[in-house]
C-alpha cells in the first residue's frame, strides 16, 4: 500500500501534532515529521498543508531574524489549532481502533 | 513581508516563478494567501539542503502540483498539450527569468485600465467603422450625434466597471471573457484602421488643404503681377480716371504692388486724391539704376508736368 496515499489524509493532524510540541518554521516541520518516521512526506505538502491550516486559523505566525541564514517564519497552534487537534485525534484514535480491530478480525476469519 | 534573501537568490525567485505560473488558474487572492512566503520557505530549503532546488523538491510544475493537493485547490480545468507546453517550457526557461523579460511581465498589468478603456471605444468604433465606413475621433458617433457620445461613453465605464470587478474578484480569465478580449482587440484593430484611412484619404486629397498667403493681388495667368491697368477708348484715345467693379460692384483695388523683377509699386499720394480703383492709378514705381540707387519713376507721366496747351 502506498504510504503517500494515507499520508494525505493525515498530514493536516500530523502537522498539527508535531507543532503542538514546538513551534517550528517550514523545512523544520518537514524535517521531524520525516525524523517521526513519515519519510515520504513532501515539501510541498508541508508548505501547502501549513498555509491552509494557516489560512483556516489554526495557527499563529511570526518571523524570527536569523544573522547568518534567512528569516524564518515560524508556525505555532493557537486556541483553534489545539482544539482542532483535539478533535482530530479522537477522530483518528477510533479510525485506527476500527482499523486495527476490522483487520485483527480478517485475520481471525482467515 | 519578504525577506530580503529572497530576491538575492535567482534559483530560488525562477523556482518561486515557475511554481506560481504552475497555479496561474488559482484565482490572485487565493493564490496570494497560499504562496504568501514561499520564496522565505524555499530559501529554507536551500540554505539546509546542498545542491539544485528542483534536485531537492523535484520540477516547479510537480512542486506545485503537490502543494495544489495539499492545500486542497482545484486541479487544472485543461492540461495543455504536452508537445507544446516542451516548446513552451524550454522558451520559459531561456527567457523566462531575463531581467528585461520580468520588467515587462510585471509593468504589464498596470497597463490594464487603459485596455478597459480602448476596448469600450474599440467596441463602437468598430461598429461605426464597419457601418458607416468611418470613425470618429476621439469620440464615435454612429452618426447619432451627442447620443453615439453617450453610448460611447457608457460602453467604456462598463468595461471599466466590469474590469474592476473582474480584478477584485481575482476570478482567473475563462475562455468566454478570453475570446471577448480576443475579439475586442480586434475590434480596436479595425477602428485604428478606419482611422488611419481617414488621416490618409485627406493626404491624397489637397484640395481639402487650403494654403493662406493673404488676401490675392491681379496676375495674369502665367503669374506675371498686373501693377497697373491703362484703359483706353474704342477710338484708341487713353482714358484717365476711368473707374472699374466687379459684377457685385465691388471696387477693383487689388493691383499687385511688386512687378515681376521685384520692383516696388506704390500708388501716388495724388492731390486731388484719386479713388483706390481710378485707372490708370498715378503711382510710385522704385527701380534701382545701374549704381544700385534708387530711382523713383512717377508712371504715368504726370499729367501736370506736361505742358497744357
Amino acid at each position: 500500500m502506498d504510504t503517500t496515499q494515507l499520508l494525505k489524509g493525515v498530514l493536516d493532524l500530523a502537522v498539527l501534532a508535531v507543532l503542538d510540541g514546538e513551534d517550528g518554521y517550514g523545512y523544520d516541520v518537514v524535517r521531524r515529521l520525516r525524523a517521526a518516521g513519515l519519510e515520504d512526506v513532501g515539501d510541498a505538502s508541508v508548505y501547502g498543508t501549513l498555509r491552509r491550516l494557516y489560512a483556516a486559523g489554526h495557527l499563529t505566525s511570526y518571523v524570527v531574524p536569523s544573522v547568518e541564514g534567512p528569516h524564518r517564519k515560524y508556525y505555532g497552534l493557537n486556541a483553534s489549532g489545539r482544539a482542532e487537534l483535539t478533535t482530530s485525534t479522537k477522530t483518528w484514535t477510533g479510525f485506527a481502533d476500527t482499523m486495527a480491530a476490522l483487520l485483527a478480525g480478517e485475520q481471525v476469519a482467515a | 513581508m519578504s525577506a530580503p534573501t529572497t530576491s538575492t537568490d535567482p534559483e530560488v525567485a525562477a523556482y518561486a516563478r515557475q511554481v506560481r505560473e504552475a497555479l496561474a488558474d488559482v484565482p490572485a487572492a487565493r493564490l496570494e494567501e497560499l504562496l504568501e512566503d514561499l520564496e522565505e520557505h524555499l530559501v529554507e530549503v536551500a540554505s539546509e539542503t546542498p545542491g539544485p532546488l528542483h534536485e531537492r523538491l523535484g520540477s516547479p510544475a510537480d512542486y506545485a502540483a503537490e502543494l495544489r493537493r495539499a492545500a486542497g485547490l482545484p486541479e487544472p480545468a485543461a492540461v495543455a498539450g504536452q508537445g507544446r507546453r516542451g516548446v513552451r517550457e524550454r522558451v520559459q526557461e531561456r527567457w523566462g527569468d531575463h531581467a528585461a523579460v520580468v520588467a515587462v511581465r510585471d509593468f504589464l498589468p498596470e497597463l490594464r485600465p487603459a485596455w478597459w478603456v480602448i476596448r469600450g471605444w474599440a467596441a463602437v468604433a468598430a461598429v461605426e467603422a464597419v457601418f458607416l465606413g468611418q470613425v470618429g475621433v476621439p469620440l464615435p458617433t454612429l452618426g447619432l450625434g451627442p447620443v453615439g457620445w453617450v453610448v460611447t461613453g457608457a460602453a467604456i465605464a462598463w468595461s471599466v466597471r466590469t474590469g474592476l470587478r473582474a480584478r477584485a474578484a481575482g476570478a482567473p480569465l475563462t475562455h468566454a471573457s478570453g475570446f471577448l478580449n480576443v475579439g475586442l482587440a480586434l475590434c480596436a484593430v479595425v477602428a485604428v484602421i478606419g482611422v488611419a484611412s481617414q488621416r490618409t484619404s485627406t493626404e491624397y486629397y489637397p484640395a481639402e488643404v487650403s494654403y493662406d498667403s493673404g488676401p490675392t493681388t491681379l496676375t495674369h495667368e502665367d503669374g506675371t503681377p498686373i501693377t497697373n491697368i491703362v484703359p483706353y477708348g474704342p477710338d484708341g484715345t487713353p482714358l484717365t480716371g476711368v473707374l472699374l467693379y466687379d459684377q457685385d460692384g465691388r471696387p477693383i483695388d487689388n493691383l499687385s504692388d511688386w512687378t515681376g523683377d521685384g520692383t516696388v509699386v506704390e500708388p501716388q499720394v495724388s492731390v486731388p486724391a484719386q479713388p483706390a480703383n481710378a485707372y490708370p492709378q498715378a503711382q510710385v514705381v522704385t527701380g534701382y539704376d545701374e549704381y544700385g540707387n534708387e530711382v523713383d519713376e512717377v508712371f504715368p507721366a504726370p499729367a501736370t508736368a506736361a505742358p497744357t496747351p
